[in-house]
């Protein structure tokens, strides 16, 4: 899957997770600053994505992830 | 399980709400609770064992929130540990680290100590309401992108398409199937050449497992795919006006509109084409019968209309048991994109 794949993908979770809002993202969007993401969303969108790409986040920890790029390289990592 | 703000006793579940979230542990006395980490509060942030299974007092487990017990279900009494088991496997368990919000969090801990089950409540419901969520997506692409020709599934379908005598229509009828295709499988993870597809006898196509609905207009191409009933239309405000059909809205609006519909929508072509796409939505989505849209009142139903296109030139009205959680997707060559699309009466 294409990196841009995986920022479309991760808008719709977002999107789907928030309130329907579709968020303009980036690769510099700070998940919780620019994303407004709080633990309890933060956690919903951890699960929707282990849903929607099929992975694990066995191995990480809430704090390793502050930017967008940080959660795409690990789903890039992860898919390979 | 319930939970009771109680005198706590060896080997009771205990947790603390912090925030929005609980904190969980095993209590073995005032001086003793075993929890999975520290509780979640900025003091504790840069405490070595704040990610760790530890055994702290009462005080630094409930940071001044209230404690609360759990009480168990009979089910649940007989599968529980005895309170002494259930301690020593927590107190065995001290420094270990491996903490993980969404695997192995302070709720796996205390589970897997008292039932020797490792589970967590909210990661549960987290993952049942995404898996649960009503979809209703709606994909919408150029006619010439997805008009490729070739065979498409099933074979039914495929001799259909290919004994259609008009090009353009021809075309339209492979883009809407092809984009299908695309939007059941993205959606719904549909496995598409082993969808069962039948013909009712009003002359709709329908699957087994889902519903979808198809629409083409100006060279554009629509497809709904939902769990639930779902319908779908657009019309190219171009088109219409080219037809002279807008300048003849008040006519149209005595013939098909009903005293409602005449005062819910204003002469003038967007409303007249939003009330007139919600009406056929409406009809595709009850799926029988023959379209009398003199009879169909767009007003009693809860479609909704969006602009679409570059231009805001086409109108996609959409009719659904969940359409709350109408997205509407826009398809160019591999790139598929969420877009927001402007919402109108």
């Amino acid at each position: 899957m294409k990196r841009e794949e995986i920022i479309e993908k991760l808008r719709e979770i977002l999107a789907a997770a928030g309130d329907g809002t579709v968020p303009d993202l980036s690769e510099d969007s700070n998940l919780a600053t620019d994303l407004g993401l709080s633990s309890v969303s933060m956690l919903y969108m951890v699960i929707a994505i282990e849903e929607e790409f099929g992975i694990r986040f066995d191995d990480v920890g809430a704090s390793d992830f502050v930017l967008l790029s940080d959660v795409v390289d690990y789903i890039e990592e992860k898919l390979k | 399980m319930k939970w009771l703000p109680a005198d706590c006793s060896f080997g009771d579940t205990v947790r603390v709400r912090i925030g929005s979230v609980y904190h969980y542990g095993i209590f073995v006395s005032e001086d003793e609770i075993i929890a999975f980490g520290l509780p979640p509060v900025p003091e504790y942030r840069d405490r070595p064992e704040r990610l760790a299974v530890v055994a702290t007092d009462a005080d630094t487990f409930s940071c001044g929130s209230i404690i609360e017990k759990a009480v168990f279900s009979f089910s649940e009494r007989r599968k529980k540990r005895t309170p002494a088991k259930i301690v020593e496997i927590a107190r065995s368990r001290i420094g270990e680290t491996g903490y993980n919000i969404i695997h192995n969090n302070c709720e796996h801990f205390v589970n897997e100590c008292v039932f020797g089950v490792a589970r967590c409540t909210v990661e549960e419901e987290a993952r049942r309401r995404w898996l649960s969520r009503p979809i209703c997506d709606v994909y919408i692409a150029e006619i010439g992108e997805f008009a490729r020709g070739g065979s498409v599934y099933p074979p039914e379908r495929d001799r259909e398409i290919k004994e259609c005598g008009n090009d353009a229509l021809r075309a339209a009828k492979y883009a809407d199937w092809a984009l299908l295709a695309l939007a059941a499988k993205r959606s719904l993870a549909v496995d598409f050449e082993k969808t069962v597809f039948k013909k009712t006898r009003w002359g709709r196509w329908c699957a087994e497992g889902f519903d979808f609905s198809l629409s083409h207009a100006g060279g554009a191409v629509a497809v709904a795919v939902s769990g639930g009933s779902v319908g779908v239309d657009i019309e190219s405000v171009p088109n219409f006006e080219k037809k002279k059909a807008a300048e003849r809205t008040d006519k149209l609006r005595e013939r098909f509109f009903t005293e409602n519909e005449r005062a819910a929508y204003p002469d003038g072509p967007l409303p007249f084409l939003s009330c007139w796409t919600k009406k056929e939505a409406e009809f595709k989505r009850r799926a029988r019968g023959n379209f009398d849209p003199a009879s169909l009142d767009a007003t009693e139903t809860d479609a909704v209309s969006y602009l679409v296109g570059d231009e805001d030139e086409t109108v996609l009205s959409v009719s659904a048991d969940a359409v709350g959680a109408v997205r509407v997707f826009t398809v160019r060559g591999d790139a598929v994109r969420l877009a927001t699309p402007k919402k109108i009466n």
